[in-house]
């Protein structure tokens, strides 16, 4: 069950992504006005504020990210103009419409070794140390390292990913490293038929380049979006694909299966679940922190919510509208659930009877998310 | 071509983040193009926050008190190790948890919410009788005392109808009487004869000797019953008392004694086991499973819980219930757990509470005791009780651990559960939390340190290092990159406080960056300035000289800070101490070349020009004079 509020973000045009920081105590809103937008919640009453607003790139931002606060309040951002920049928050006086304020946003870099426009951009998990990686329309995935992390201005390009077709999305695998090497998903948007549209790489550590590992043969439909989910004790990864439908797919790195020659990990991928609840092409997905719920939106409006058991049976739980209503909700909240009854005292007499009267429910028979 | 606008409309954007969902969505015109009106917002963005049971404050309170009932009883189960809890121990738990469930009802009773009093009353209900099940009865042994005590627990009213009536008791009118005749039935369906014979002396209005006689008859056969206890009694003597009691009931309905009582007579009968006045009863009794405990009492009180199944079977049909699924959700949990089948019990208790709670805290006694832990489910093989109750932890923990102020509560759970499991939940989770005070940060710190956390130890200090920086709390940002144990931003935070030119550092922290592993060059410059200042403080102008060209001569001191160190150089004036000639020198040396004039002014950097030139001068009169001294003896 959630609490829904509205917030007036004063975007001229279509936004189009969103992102939390690491807490979920700030966002930050990319838009077609060329503009970002930072919002910060007040902890007291839980409304949300606009602390900066700042004119980011020369065309539609089409993604923002944000770096672990660790690095410091970092955020990236990627566009039609071909850039991707990276901004710092800084302590000083204010510029741009933000004279004044004990903090604002600073440029670091601007990353312009894309042709196309830069079409998704992220930061790597934070074991990795400061890096992004930026796909393309032009097919390239682009991987950046700030080496010192006190420096943001600079920043070197480590690897150029060909991945031959146009690239849409783009994700990083949060998995701890001690059992797997840095991997990342690609996302095509390409409309040719029959061809893989995500593809997997890792960080091979002999060769010192990225290799792909895996071409997912079931995603054939452009891909508009994808996230790995956090591993939390997991043996496999699971990848939500976000695409003509939502796909979940687990891979399952094979041991003992390296290829001897390159040392890169075999991957058996398997299609966990396949929902068509959107009836239509599927936008986004994201999941929670714990990698146990995953998020959905669609072209039908509404956001789905999906939790799987341990089995891996995979329901959705919650359907919301656009505008965060509920359309159905599809297991009992905890609140009330089939147990929850009328009082009632059966001998007619003072209603402070002990006892409640379990009344009828109309129950229906479904499966528990569970089992 | 290229196209800058992409095909957004209709899109919902999201984003999950620890607290819930962001969604922006466009609203949809049907007049428009495809092109957006630039001019105007279109776009809406919501923020959904998770919503958690918790945040009802007598639900949190119910949380808590839970989970230390399972710690305690984790602690108990750790120190039995590889032996199971006993079950005397486990039934005390599982009593435990439904004390605090009945508390939760009283509180929403209180609070006049009869909708969670109503849920919270009939998971009480349904774990008093899985408990029954699968924790407290003996498969050997009667069930009926653990049933009558259930059915009497939950459907007794006697108390509370009494109370209204205690005022009439001695002059009641019919329609009170009809009342009290209600009360003493419901008491002898639940086999409470004994307390139902206390209130038959009240039962004869009109004072008629021989009513008065009838009622002495039956009170003494309602005493006389015999109840069996399992620690009391052996099953064949307590079947052979309980023949004998029947035998004197059938002889006094054989004699009349009740004859023309109507109400005496039912009584009488019900005692016997007799079909047609159970089939009367049926009107005042309100469920299947009271009409069942009824005629356990009456007919089988030796039978055992194996048999229940069998019994209720039975039962229902006469109820009326010849469809299951026309069932409560409720009652067929408690058919389930007649089979023992406690992987469907957990199963539907889920299905019908979204929440795991129960499922959690049942699944744990029954697994702590051993008993049932390795049955698997009828259709699932992979599927065990203890299995499941790492999955229900894990998902309960997982909850709670999202939660602002249950977090630590959720820790205690997820630390439970086998090989670690629960470790990389705390780990995630522990990171995403948003310390707003030191306080709230060193409490992190120290559940992370509990489980040896050093990654998300040095990320948590190094990001409050870079958050009291942006505050202006350099001295605060210091301590926090040293816990960091993090060079480069202990550096960077020094080069900072440096730069302010005071070096004005709390004598306290200059004495942790003593202690602290030597990370930066800048906190050995420190330390050194720090027992400079210290020999100043003491006025021990020579040992504060010989550190200060320790300093020089080791070129710790950052080109930033030589003009202002340069100034402690007039401090130096006193008469009745020279220093060293290489230390004047090393001073002079390091005024020279290291100072600007500009920075010091000129005045000033003739001053401390003249006061080292001064102190060499004193220096070579009275090395002179010394020499002079020798010369002359």
């Amino acid at each position: 069950m959630f609490v829904a509020r509205s917030i007036k973000t004063d975007h001229k045009d279509l936004i189009h992504d969103v992102a939390y920081d690491f807490y979920g105590t700030r966002m930050a809103t990319c838009s077609s006005d060329q503009t970002v937008r930072i919002w910060e919640i007040e902890s007291s009453t839980g409304n949300w504020h606009c602390t900066a607003s700042w004119k980011a790139h020369s065309g539609s931002v089409w993604k923002v990210t944000w770096a672990n606060p660790e690095f410091g309040q970092v955020i990236s951002t990627c566009s039609f103009d071909r850039t991707a920049a990276v901004w710092e928050e800084v302590v000083g006086e204010g510029g741009g419409g933000d004279r004044g304020s004990a903090t604002h946003w600073v440029k670091r870099t601007t990353l312009v070794d894309s042709r196309t426009s830069v079409t998704d951009v992220k930061f790597a998990p934070k074991y990795l140390g400061l890096i992004l990686a930026t796909c393309s329309a032009d097919g390239f995935v682009r991987i950046y390292e700030a080496p010192d992390v006190m420096n943001l201005t600079q920043w070197s390009l480590q690897h150029e990913i060909s991945v031959k077709v146009s690239c849409s999305c783009i994700a990083w695998n949060p998995t701890y490293p001690r059992h797997y090497a840095p991997m990342i998903a690609v996302g095509s948007d390409d409309t040719t038929l029959d061809t893989p549209k995500v593809m997997i790489y890792e960080l091979n550590e002999n060769l010192r380049r990225w290799t792909k590992i895996e071409s997912l043969q079931d995603i054939t439909e452009p891909v508009n979006d994808l996230a790995f989910a956090p591993n939390l004790g997991r043996s496999h990864h699971m990848l939500g694909i976000a695409t003509k439908d939502l796909k979940i797919i687990a891979l399952e790195p094979l041991k003992e299966q390296e290829d001897n020659m390159t040392g890169s990990t075999k991957l058996n991928s398997r299609t966990v679940a396949q929902c068509t609840d959107h009836n239509s092409t599927v936008w986004r997905v994201a999941w929670n922190v714990t990698g146990t719920i995953l998020a959905s939106s669609g072209d039908d409006g509404c956001v789905r919510l999906w939790k799987g058991n341990y089995l891996g049976n995979w329901k959705c739980i919650s359907t919301m509208r656009g505008d965060g209503t509920h359309a159905v909700i599809e297991a009992a909240p905890a609140s009330t659930g089939s147990f929850g009854a009328n009082p009632a005292n059966p001998s007619g007499g003072p209603t402070s009877s002990r006892y409640l009267k379990l009344a009828a429910a109309a129950s229906q028979t479904k499966d528990v998310v569970w089992h | 071509m290229e196209v800058e606008t992409k095909s957004n409309y209709g899109k919902v954007i999201l984003d999950y983040g620890p607290s819930g969902l962001v969604i922006a969505s466009v609203n949809k015109d049907s007049n428009s193009t495809a092109s957006v009106n630039k001019d105007s917002n279109s776009t809406e963005l919501r923020v959904l926050h998770a919503l958690h049971l918790a945040d009802n404050p007598f639900i949190k309170h119910f949380m808590i008190s839970s989970s230390e009932i399972f710690c305690k009883l984790q602690e108990e189960a750790n120190k039995l190790f590889p032996n199971t809890v006993p079950q005397s121990t486990v039934a005390s738990y599982s009593r435990k948890y439904r004390g605090i469930l009945r508390e939760l009802v009283a509180s929403f009773e209180e609070a006049r919410d009869s909708s969670s009093a109503s849920l919270y009353y009939n998971l009480e209900f349904v774990w008093h009788f899985c408990e029954i099940m699968f924790i407290s009865s003996n498969p050997e042994l009667p069930v009926l005392p653990y049933y009558s005590e259930w059915i009497h627990l939950n459907f007794d009213d006697s108390k509370v109808v009494v109370s209204h009536l205690e005022d009439e008791l001695s002059e009641m009118d019919s329609e009170n009487a009809k009342k009290m005749w209600g009360v003493i039935f419901k008491l002898v369906f639940h086999g409470k004869t004994k307390e139902a014979a206390s209130y038959l002396s009240h039962m004869n209005p009109t004072n008629s000797p021989v009513v008065e006689e009838q009622i002495a008859s039956m009170s003494e056969l309602m005493r006389k019953r015999p109840v069996y206890h399992p620690t009391l009694h052996s099953v064949t003597n307590y079947e052979r008392a309980w023949s004998a009691w029947k035998e004197e009931v059938e002889l006094r309905m054989s004699h009349r004694i009740f004859f023309g009582h109507e109400e005496l007579l039912f009584i009488c009968k019900i005692m016997l086991g007799d079909d047609a006045a159970f089939e009367n009863a049926k009107d005042k009794i309100d469920s299947w499973y009271e009409y069942l405990g009824m005629t356990l009492t009456y007919k089988y009180p030796t039978a055992r819980p194996g048999s229940l199944k069998g019994h209720a079977k039975l039962v229902i049909e006469e109820f009326g219930f010849h469809d299951p699924a026309n069932m409560v959700p409720m009652e067929r949990v408690l058919l389930e757990a007649m089979d023992y089948n406690i992987v469907s019990v957990l199963r539907d208790m889920q299905l019908h509470w979204n929440y795991p709670w129960f499922t959690l805290h049942f699944a744990d006694l029954v697994y702590c005791n051993g008993r049932f832990s390795s049955l698997k489910d009828i259709e699932l093989e992979s599927s065990s009780v203890g299995l499941l109750r790492d999955e229900f932890i894990l998902d309960h923990g997982t909850t709670l651990m999202q939660h602002a102020t249950m977090w630590q509560v959720g820790v205690r759970y997820l630390e439970s559960i086998p090989d670690r499991g629960g470790w990389p939940v705390i780990k995630e989770c522990i990171q995403r939390k948003k310390a707003l005070t030191d306080f709230d940060t060193h409490k992190i710190i120290s559940v992370a340190e509990r489980f040896g956390f050093s990654g998300e130890i040095h990320g948590i200090c190094r990001e409050r290092a870079l958050m009291k920086l942006k505050q202006g709390q350099k001295q605060d940002a210091l301590l926090w990159s040293i816990k960091a144990g993090d060079g480069p931003l202990t550096t960077h935070i020094l080069d900072i406080l440096l730069v302010d030119g005071t070096c004005d550092i709390e004598q306290s922290l200059l004495e942790s960056l003593r202690n602290a592993l030597p990370c930066a060059d800048r906190l050995l410059f420190l330390t050194g300035f720090c027992d400079f200042r210290k020999m100043m403080d003491r006025k021990d102008l020579r040992g504060a000289v010989s550190q200060l060209c320790h300093l020089i001569k080791e070129n710790l001191i950052p080109t930033r800070m030589a003009d202002k160190i340069a100034l402690n150089i007039q401090h130096f004036k006193d008469r009745n101490t020279t220093f060293e000639d290489w230390q004047v020198s090393t001073l002079m040396e390091f005024l020279h070349t290291r100072v600007n004039p500009s920075e010091v002014g000129d005045d000033m950097f003739q001053k401390l020009n003249s006061v080292l030139l001064c102190n060499r001068a004193e220096g070579i009169v009275k090395s002179l004079n010394s020499a002079k001294i020798k010369l002359v003896k």
